[in-house]
Parts: structure tokens; sequence; C-alpha cells
């Protein structure tokens, strides 16, 4: 493997072509060493139609299954997908998403997801989050696994998610917060009600409820300290959506520049299961993808030069069904689209495209899967936040890491 | 949804037609031998700890086969047993938020005159009401309401309570201290 020092270095010659302002780099290079990776992990509950977020406008059968909620090829007005690749392209309001693809910071793996084929929401986000497809019985998440394993969890701010429960991926005993957001995340009341639950649980005989509020009460210091009461203004003219969304992105941009340890952020946006009425480059699904993309493009941009040790990772439960209902919706599928965005990926589409003719497709109407969801997790945990590989081997529980099968989605 | 085919459902045939086909995998999965450990075992980590003795378990699944399911019967095994009444069994549940909210409302004998900002302590709180959206329901467990960002909520609303911030929700002032509604032993069963 290569040193810390000789992966900044190289990322960071790199992120020239990201279109940032390059004055980073110095300081990237100099601060190599005390500055760590960061990972933003961004669920799509609810199982996005992966088919119409990254259009496979090249393939006939695409078209033939989707007559109505189809998008349409590049080039052919109003509505048309955007190019990528010649045969691949972006649902046209996924477009804020097109200059990463252009600076080749986005990665796209096709066909992905879980050897499992349960079409249960429940079920499928469960076994991706805990990143055993099929057994039930895990505990802990996969990025509390991997906070087990990496010991990087020496600031209470290391691992944080933006939602009001701690989701199942960040379940475990490495400590993570969860908030809705940074302003909530203190004890409101004067400053003595503070002390005074502070001392009070400095005592308390329940070890449970002492060590999570000894947690806390660390983290409201770090916080308060890191963010100051000033109202946060995003950089490089960064305008998120302003939905829960939107919102929480720019709530882990902000945390992720005050320098206070952060490793693992979690995000989360819903409603993706469009049965009926789905819609096609206008609808429901269009609006959700249009809050996804503005909302990831403003994260980047206001990330800026961060992004060269930042890494953007989209996942979704699983696919929907190639061919569409009769209530012009999707049913749910198999193989699904998952995204990596950030300085160090090697932008462009990877996996293998399995086609989707019926004798191509999973069970005669789904995408089939080609690439496991734990070989892009365990891709990024080696090669963006660095664990060797018999500790990252612990955070897959009876899979391991396979380097071989990688898709080399992200520079080695 | 009711189908006239043949079907294969734990390696019976079933073929009742219509709704009888429903009813007869209905009766299948009640008395499967798994169901009565699974019911026992929910009930019995609901009522006395998340990992709750496996010697209660069977008992409890005993009693729910030879009771043909009654819930009533099951329920008594669990309550009568001596690992109900175990010291190691004294407060080792954690209050989900319905029931933090809602002991500390009756511990200062509130008067609920607007149900609204209780809705959204629920839902602040990870628990909106009737609104679970996978469909095995909230979790028993401590591990899902235990975190230091629900802490500081679990505190909040026990400031806000104590300090008659509540908007439609009075509450006895004497009987409201912030400090012991917001302390670890309030959070427990």
């Amino acid at each position: 493997m290569t040193t810390r020092r000789v992966f900044l270095k190289s990322t960071g010659m790199a992120m020239v072509t990201l279109g940032f302002a390059p004055s980073f780099l110095a300081r990237t290079v100099e601060a190599a060493g005390t500055r760590r990776k960061l990972l933003i992990a961004i669920f799509q509950r609810g199982a996005v139609d992966g088919l119409n977020m990254i259009v496979p406008y090249g393939e006939a059968d695409y078209y033939r299954a989707r007559p109505n909620i189809a998008i349409a090829r590049p080039g052919s007005g109003d509505g048309a997908a955007v190019d990528l690749n010649g045969f691949f392209g972006l649902h046209p309001r996924m477009a804020p998403l097109k200059d990463l693809w252009d600076n080749r910071s986005l990665a796209i793996v096709q066909a992905c997801g879980s050897p499992d084929s349960t079409r249960s929401h429940f079920d499928a986000q469960d076994y991706m989050e805990s990143a055993t497809p099929g057994v039930k019985s895990t505990k802990d998440g996969w990025l509390n696994r991997y906070l087990q394993v990496a010991h990087t969890h020496d600031t209470p701010l290391a691992a944080v998610a933006m939602t009001r429960q701690m989701p199942r991926s960040l379940q475990g005993t490495a400590p993570a917060l969860s908030m809705g957001n940074i302003g909530e995340f203190n004890v409101r009341g004067g400053m003595g009600d503070k002390d005074s639950f502070e001392a009070a649980y400095a005592v308390a005989a329940d070890q449970v409820f002492k060590g999570t509020a000894n947690e806390a009460f660390d983290a409201m210091r770090t916080l308060s300290s890191a963010t100051g009461q000033k109202p946060y203004r995003p950089a490089n003219g960064a305008v998120y959506p302003r939905t829960p969304f939107g919102q929480s992105l720019l709530e882990i941009a902000r945390l992720a520049k005050a320098d206070v340890g952060l490793e693992i952020a979690f995000a989360e946006s819903g409603q993706w299961d469009h049965h009926v009425n789905e819609g096609g480059a206008n609808g429901q699904l269009a609006n959700r993808l249009d809050d996804f993309a503005r909302g990831i493009a403003a994260l980047a941009r206001d990330i800026g030069d961060r992004m060269a040790d930042t890494m953007i990772l989209t996942m979704s439960e699983f696919g929907r069904a190639v061919v569409e209902n009769g209530n012009r919706g999707t049913d749910h599928g198999h193989g699904n689209a998952m995204m990596l965005i950030g300085g160090n990926v090697k932008g462009g589409i990877h996996g293998n495209w399995p086609g989707l003719h019926e004798g191509q497709r999973f069970e005669g109407r789904d995408l089939a899967i080609t690439t496991d969801f734990r070989d892009v997790f365990g891709e990024v945990v080696v090669r963006h936040l660095g664990a060797d590989d018999i500790l990252a081997a612990r955070v897959f529980p009876g899979y391991g890491v396979k380097p071989r099968v990688f898709r080399n989605v992200i520079k080695a | 949804m009711h189908d006239r085919d043949e079907k294969k459902v734990l390696g019976q045939t079933i073929n009742a037609g219509g709704r009888a086909d429903g009813d007869r995998v209905l009766d299948l999965l009640a008395s499967h031998p798994s169901t009565a450990t699974h019911i026992a075992y929910k009930l019995a980590q609901r009522f006395v700890s998340d990992t709750p003795p496996a010697s209660l378990v069977t008992r409890a699944a005993d009693t729910f086969r030879n009771s043909k399911g009654n819930l009533r019967e099951v329920v008594r095994t669990i309550i009568t047993s001596p690992e109900f009444f175990a010291p190691t069994a004294h407060q080792a549940k954690v209050k989900t938020p319905f029931e933090f909210v809602v002991s500390a409302l009756r511990a200062t004998n509130a008067e609920i005159r607007t149900a609204q900002p209780l809705l959204r302590t629920l839902a602040d709180l990870g628990m909106p009401l009737y609104l679970c959206q996978p469909p095995t329901g909230y979790d028993e467990t401590s591990e899902t309401w235990v975190s230091s960002g629900a802490l500081v909520n679990r505190i909040n609303f026990a400031l806000a309570v104590a300090n008659g911030e509540m908007r439609g929700v009075p509450v006895d002032k004497g009987r409201a201290s912030a400090l012991s509604l917001g302390s670890a032993e309030f959070q427990r069963q």
C-alpha cells in the first residue's frame, strides 16, 4: 500500500483537474498525517429507480420496457438524458452532477447490489446497513464496525449522522452521534441547567447512561467551540436546496470544515418508492432527483478543496423492475447504481453491465447484479479510509475484503 | 390478490381457493413451532430484558403451544416467572420515547390541552406516533433508543416540561423537577 503521504501527494495533484481553486494543494500536503479522510454516506431510502437515475439510453430494451416513463435519448430536446459516455446518461434533473462527471470526480458502479434477493425494503436496508445480507442477527452497522477496528474515534465527533435517529449503519459499540441539526445538539435552558445535568450524570450509577452523557457533553463542548454562534455561510457560492436533505448536507459540510475530526458522516433521503405515477423527465421521481442532485452538487462545491480527502458514497436498498407497471410506476427490483464522488475516485462508469434483455435479467424481470455492494464498501474502507486488509475484513463478517474483485473505483 | 393457482407454503400445498387460501396460510403460520418461540421471545423481551433468559422464552413458548396461542396465558407465564422478579431484571429496560414522554407527563400530573407539542417531541425523539416506517414496528431494545443525541433531546424535554414551556400542556410545578425527569433513573422502566 502507498503511504498516506505519497497518497495525499498524488491525489493532490489529480485534484488540479477538479476545477476548484488549486491553492489548497500546499495545505493538503503540509497537513499530511494530521488530516483525516472523510466519508459521507448517503442512503436513498425506498429503492430509487436506478434505471431512470442513470439512464441506459443505449439499450433498445430500456425503451421497450418503459413506454410511458423512459427518459429520452440525449439530444432529443427538452427532458432528454444528459449524456455521460455514449451509452449511459443522467436523468435531466441530475444535471447538477454533470460538472463532477466532467472533471472525473464522479464514479458510478452499475448493476450493484445484494446477493440476497429480498424485495422487502426493511430487510434490504437492514442487510445493506449491517453489510451482512441474509443475516438478521448482526448487531452493529458496517460504519460502526469500521470505527471499532480503526480506533480513530478519539474525538467525540468522529462519526455523525445528520438524522434524528441513529441509522443502522452507525449503530454499535463505537461512539457515534446522531442529530437533526447542529443547533439542536445542546442543552436548552440556562448554563446552570447544563452544568447540573453534567454533574448528575457524572456520578450516575447507570454505566450506560453515564457513558452516553459523557459523550454528549464532550461533543457539545467541541461543537460550540468549533462552530461558534455565527450563522453558517456555504463557500464557493454553493446553494443547498431548502429541504431536509439539503440542510442535512449543509450541516455536514459545516462540521467537515470545523476541523472537529469528522471521519464518517451519514445523511439520508427518502420517498423513492414510486409504484404509482413515477413520472419521467418530470414528476415524482424527477422532483426527488432534483433535491438529491442539487444537494450533492452543493455539498461538493461547499467542501471545495477538502474534496481531495472526501468521498461521498450513495446507496439504495435495491433497484426497481425493468418493466414499468400498470400504474406508470415501477415495482421492487434487484440491481441498482451506486455513486462515488471525490478527489480520489476514478471518474466513469464501473462494473459489468448485464444488459436489459429479458434473458439477461434477474428472474426475468430485474437488473441483474454483477457487483456485490460489499465490494464497493470494502474498497472505500481500504482505499479511501486507509484501513489495512486484515482489519477491514472484520468490517464485513462472513465475507471479508477481496481487493482482487474490487472494481477499482478508487485510485489505489 | 386471490388467484386460483395452487401454491406451496412451508412445504405444504395450498389449494383452498380464493380467500380460504389466505386463511389456510395464517393457520399454518400460527401453528408453526417457530411462531411460538418468536412471540414468546418478543414478549419476554418486552417485559423482562433486551436479552431475555432462554429458560423463560422456552416456557413461554410452551404456554403458547399448549394454549393454542392464548397471549394472555403467555404473558401470565412471563410476569409470574422468577426471571421477571430477578434483581437483574429490575430497571433492565430503557423507556422508549413514547414511554418516557408519557411517564414524564404522568409524574407531573400534566393536563394535555393540545397534543401537538408532544407529537413533535415524539418525532424529535425518533418515534413519531403511529408513523413507524418498517412493518415490524418500533424497536424494543435499548441500542435503538440510547444515543447521545437522543439523551440531549430527552434532557431538553425534561427541562421544557418542568419549566412549563410545553405550550398547552400545563403541569403541576410542585411535582416537576427537570433534573429528576432527565435523570438516568427516569430513563428506565
